[in-house]
């Protein structure tokens, strides 16, 4: 026996055993903030100067109370938050994780940088497909600390698992 | 005339119409400090000798997030309103739908085609952009990603009432 094969049926085992969570809250995350330092530099790597992410004073200007995180922060942190609630999205050269698709998502509320948000996610549906891929999908809802409006809203977050070829 | 209902209507008048840009490339600079800002640093997408031996792909690959996060990257210089200016302010309304089909290399050429899908007055002075983007690579017949984004475009005097906290954000 070789330890690849050991691997994969513990990977196939965790797969399956999510299952049994369709349907219920699969957790929610630690508190966060978007630092000013992070939203400096991702405007820098994406061109994306714009007083509203990075100037707090032209937020307190037109009533925002300073600056605000871009749109697209806290989805970069989805791979992030399914891993907080267990499911392994770093993959291995046993297991290869890959985001597949997104449905609606809104944005009903600006974060303010350094303020608190957190993600909450149920787990949706668990499936083999023809390919044998195990497609996992998730509902998010991003909470800011004190808002009822919500940051972020995902309707549907469909990645998939593909358990590598045994290597011997 | 410059003002946010005529650069509306500007954009009315380009619905259908595909604007594309340059091809460009990702590098392994941005890719790592991505990878860092989405606390997602692995190897798939920034070790070239893991990935050599590992990879499906042969080579470290655009961390899947980053190809959205890059939207203003691809429609600023493509004309689209995205950022803020003395008439107009630009909130990211959501996506409709992001549908990853191919990984892009890092490294890679790639370009992303721009079309305007809609431009709704939502409320007076208040107009919701929608356009779709799909990012495309040479070797590919298909999009790599592809997705669908709406901007919210407010005169700035109205922003602070999507403001969420009492007496702003702070």
């Amino acid at each position: 026996m070789n330890s690849h094969s050991i691997d994969v049926t513990d990977d196939v085992m965790m797969l399956e055993s999510l299952a049994a969570r369709v349907g219920r809250p699969l957790g929610t995350s630690q508190w966060r903030i978007v630092s000013q330092l992070e939203a400096d530099i991702h405007s820098s790597l994406m061109g994306d100067y714009d007083p509203m992410h990075d100037d707090p004073s032209w937020g307190e200007r037109v009533g925002l109370g300073g600056a605000v995180a871009t749109g697209s922060f806290v989805l970069d942190l989805l791979a992030a938050f399914l891993r907080e609630y267990g499911l392994p999205t770093t993959s291995t050269e046993r297991l290869l994780w890959y985001p597949v698709r997104l449905g609606k998502i809104r944005l009903p509320a600006p974060l303010p940088i350094g303020h608190r948000f957190r993600d909450h996610c149920d787990l949706i549906a668990v499936e083999r497909d023809p390919a044998d891929r195990y497609i996992v999908t998730t509902r998010h809802v991003v909470e800011i600390e004190g808002s009822e409006r919500p940051y972020i809203t995902v309707s549907s977050f469909v990645s998939a698992y593909t358990v590598m070829p045994e290597v011997t | 005339m410059v003002g946010l209902p005529a650069l509306m209507d500007e954009f009315r008048a380009r619905i259908g119409a595909e604007s594309v840009t340059d091809w460009i490339t990702v590098d392994k600079v941005m890719n790592d400090v991505f990878c860092h800002l989405a606390r997602d640093f692995q190897p798939i997408y920034t070790d070239s000798r893991w990935c050599a031996e590992h990879s499906p792909f042969g080579a470290p690959i655009v961390h899947p997030s980053l190809l959205l996060a890059m939207e203003v990257w691809f429609i600023r210089p493509l004309g689209f309103p995205s950022e803020t200016t003395e008439y107009s302010t630009a909130f990211h309304y959501g996506f409709n739908y992001v549908e990853w089909r191919q990984p892009v290399r890092v490294g890679e050429p790639l370009r992303a085609c721009v079309t305007v899908r809609a431009v709704e007055e939502r409320q007076p002075g208040e107009y919701l952009m929608t356009h779709t983007v799909a990012v495309e690579v040479r070797r590919g017949r298909e999009p790599a990603v592809e997705y669908e984004s709406c901007g919210l475009f407010l005169p700035p005097e109205n922003a602070g009432r999507r403001a969420v906290l009492p007496g702003g954000t702070r």
